[in-house]
């Protein structure tokens, strides 16, 4: 098959699905990619197109993205014995009384889910977060692409990541044994994270449990599942509820529980340290090497620090996810942007400022421009597969739409182009 | 029996204009054997196919899928927006059961109406999503809400010749209010038909209509009740606890 759509410089391309093709591909992403919140509103959230990647943009990125993840998972660390700088990272006073109890956390242990969001820039690939706790995507990242394959020939997909979690939990929780699934049950878009994953562990030898945070109960700092019908210990957790929420549960839920588990946990609280987007404000302290962050993320201020009047700021809330309260310019109404900027000023202690990165949108055959995020994912320090999201405004939130991200079998994309961005 | 996908191509078939609205989620656990004599009602609150009207269907249980079905024969397309998760556990809040085999079974039926893929929509809800009050230690809570981004914008359906919308249920509830209140500012006429009769409605501004947090407070909001899921903390309308209405009859 001739692969439609134009280059960026030869390293990414923006490739349509076949049009005939799209409304069973649609469906098969709903069913077999647990995509189950396929529209927002008006917007179908399934791209018509594939992004497809030449390899030495790939392994750039995953090479970034372990670097990074190195970086993090050694501030994390260091976080946990400097109790005042985990002051200034715009966490929920529940969280900051609870952190003592991280003190005897051992990454061996526990398994490091992150995900880390590129975007091609008029400068290069930038960096603009870490998704440290709960990140999303799994399902899209691992079987999207093996469904979008079938219509490019000479691309294939990267990494599964539910494979990579797999491996990492076999590394430290024997088969047979309970992973429990924790999450917000009543909300069907975390759903379909955890029964991804949920089915794949189970295809796989291991017994599950879809739970609520407060359905785990804890025995000499042991999980217990409480959940009528599932009572009983529990081997593993993979969370995906974030851990500020957690501070709303009721007082008898105990959920101090989770800082200072000893049964294996994807993510371990300790991941709240490097989920907040402060993070850049203290990093400097800490003694330990940030240079990658340093290259790829954009300057990063707390918000007082700017005046009201200089352009070429987005303010971001330090616990925000899936781009809310983000204040780009062109993605948001002006009065919305104006309402962001005053709440991160008086607010600051919650919010940062970060230098606007020039987003570089590809182009499709029909002249139509989408802004590109590619999510790298990474267990325990390793590359582990690639989510794609596009939209048509230079902001990726809950209307971006999801991509499969392929890779070319062979060098670059487009013969005689740079490969770079 | 059909299969999962199957079935959901019955009730979401490609084509239709309001099939991207479908919500995949009760056709997500296999089928099992799930013969079920469905019932569908003679219905004599509506003449016929009015091409101006969307009707929401928000009904308990498989209730709403039977009258759903009923006004598929009427010639509208019915659209299932439950979102509710299964627990895969027996202590559940919310049982959807029930509407999930009504939908495997339904599809037999939908399969065999003539229904224009322009026809006029009805959304499916079950009243039941927020009805359970409180939960107990243990179970599964699986309660949900509707939120506005789940259903189509007043612009979308006035583009297609949508010109007033009737809700077939007891009374508003708070998350549809919401989404109402949204098509009421933009000139679309809301009714409510609880029994047989339809009546003009003036759907009243509830609390944090439009707020940029509306939906991660409802989360969180009903989170704090109950136990990792929701827990009843929006109010009712004329709530005395409220201070005053969030929403109602005008």
């Amino acid at each position: 098959m001739v692969l439609e759509g134009l280059t960026v410089d030869g390293s990414v391309r923006l490739a349509l699905i076949p049009e005939d093709k799209f409304p069973e591909y649609r469906y098969n992403v709903i069913f077999k990619a647990y995509k189950w919140d396929p529209q927002v509103g008006d917007h179908n959230t399934v791209a018509k197109h594939a992004v497809l990647m030449d390899r030495e943009t790939v392994s750039r990125l995953e090479t970034w993205a372990e670097q990074l993840s190195a970086e993090t998972m050694l501030m994390e660390e260091a976080l946990v014995r400097r109790p005042d700088l985990a002051k200034k990272l715009g966490l929920p006073r529940q969280i900051l009384r609870s952190l003592d109890r991280l003190s005897g956390y051992d990454r061996s242990k526990n398994v490091r889910l992150m995900r880390f969001d590129f975007h091609p820039t008029e400068d290069g690939w930038a960096v603009s977060e870490v998704n440290s706790d709960v990140p999303g995507g799994l399902a899209e990242a691992s079987v999207l692409p093996r469904i979008a394959c079938s219509f490019f020939d000479g691309c294939e997909p990267r990494r599964h990541i539910g494979e990579i979690l797999l491996e990492a939990f076999e590394q430290r929780v024997g088969k047979g044994g309970c992973i429990a699934f924790v999450h917000c049950t009543s909300y069907a878009d975390d759903r379909q994270v955890m029964q991804f994953l949920g089915d794949y562990f189970e295809e796989h030898g291991y017994s599950t449990v879809f739970a609520a945070p407060d359905h785990i109960a804890w025995e000499n700092r042991k999980a217990v599942c409480i959940l009528g019908g599932n009572e009983g210990p529990v081997d593993g957790i993979v969370r995906f509820y974030p851990l500020e929420w957690l501070t709303n549960l009721p007082r008898r839920s105990d959920w101090r529980g989770y800082f200072d588990t000893q049964t294996t946990s994807c993510n371990h609280p300790v991941a709240i340290l490097t989920q907040t987007k402060r993070l850049p404000l203290v990093w400097d302290e800490l003694g330990t090497d940030v240079s990658t962050w340093k290259k790829l993320l954009p300057e990063t201020r707390d918000p007082r620090e700017i005046s009201p009047k200089e352009s070429g700021w987005i303010y971001k809330p330090a616990l925000g996810r899936v781009g809310e309260g983000i204040s780009i310019e062109g993605a948001i109404t002006e009065k919305e942007r104006l309402r962001i900027v005053k709440m991160a000023r008086r607010d600051h202690r919650h919010w940062v400022a970060q230098r606007k990165f020039a987003s570089r949108p590809l182009t499709d055959v029909n002249g139509e421009t989408y802004h590109l995020c590619v999510g790298v994912f990474t267990v325990d320090g390793r590359s582990a597969g690639l989510y794609g999201r596009i939209s048509q405004y230079p902001r990726i939130d809950d209307r971006a739409k999801d991509i499969p991200l392929l890779v070319s079998k062979g060098g670059s994309l487009v013969e005689g182009q740079s490969a770079g961005i | 029996m059909r299969d999962n996908l199957q079935a959901y191509k019955i009730w979401a078939p490609d084509g239709a204009r309001w099939t991207q609205w479908a919500k995949p989620v009760m056709f997500m656990d296999p089928a099992e054997s799930l013969f079920t004599n469905l019932k569908i009602p003679e219905i004599d609150w509506i003449q016929g196919l009015e091409q101006d009207t969307m009707i929401i269907v928000d009904l308990p249980g498989p209730d709403g899928v039977t009258e759903s079905l009923a006004l598929a024969r009427r010639g509208y397309r019915p659209v299932p927006l439950y979102n509710g998760v299964d627990g895969r556990v027996f202590s559940m809040a919310v049982k959807v059961g029930e509407i999930r085999k009504a939908l495997f079974a339904g599809a037999d039926k939908l399969a065999g109406y003539d229904i224009s893929p322009e026809a006029p929509p009805v959304f499916m809800l079950d009243s039941n999503r927020m009805e359970v009050s409180g939960k107990q230690p243990g179970t599964f809570d699986n309660r949900w809400c509707v939120f506005p981004q789940d259903m189509p914008s007043a612009s979308f359906l006035q583009k297609a010749g949508i010109r007033r919308v009737i809700v077939r249920s007891d009374k508003i509830r708070n998350d549809l209010a919401h989404i109402l209140l949204r098509y009421q500012k933009e000139g679309i006429e809301i009714f409510i038909c609880p029994e047989r009769e339809t009546k003009k409605i003036s759907v009243v501004k509830p609390s944090r209509f439009r707020s940029i947090s509306y939906r991660f407070r409802v989360i969180m909001g009903l989170t704090r009740n109950g136990a990792g899921g929701f827990g009843a903390k929006i109010p009712e309308p004329m709530d005395s606890t409220s201070g005053g209405r969030y929403y109602g009859f005008g």
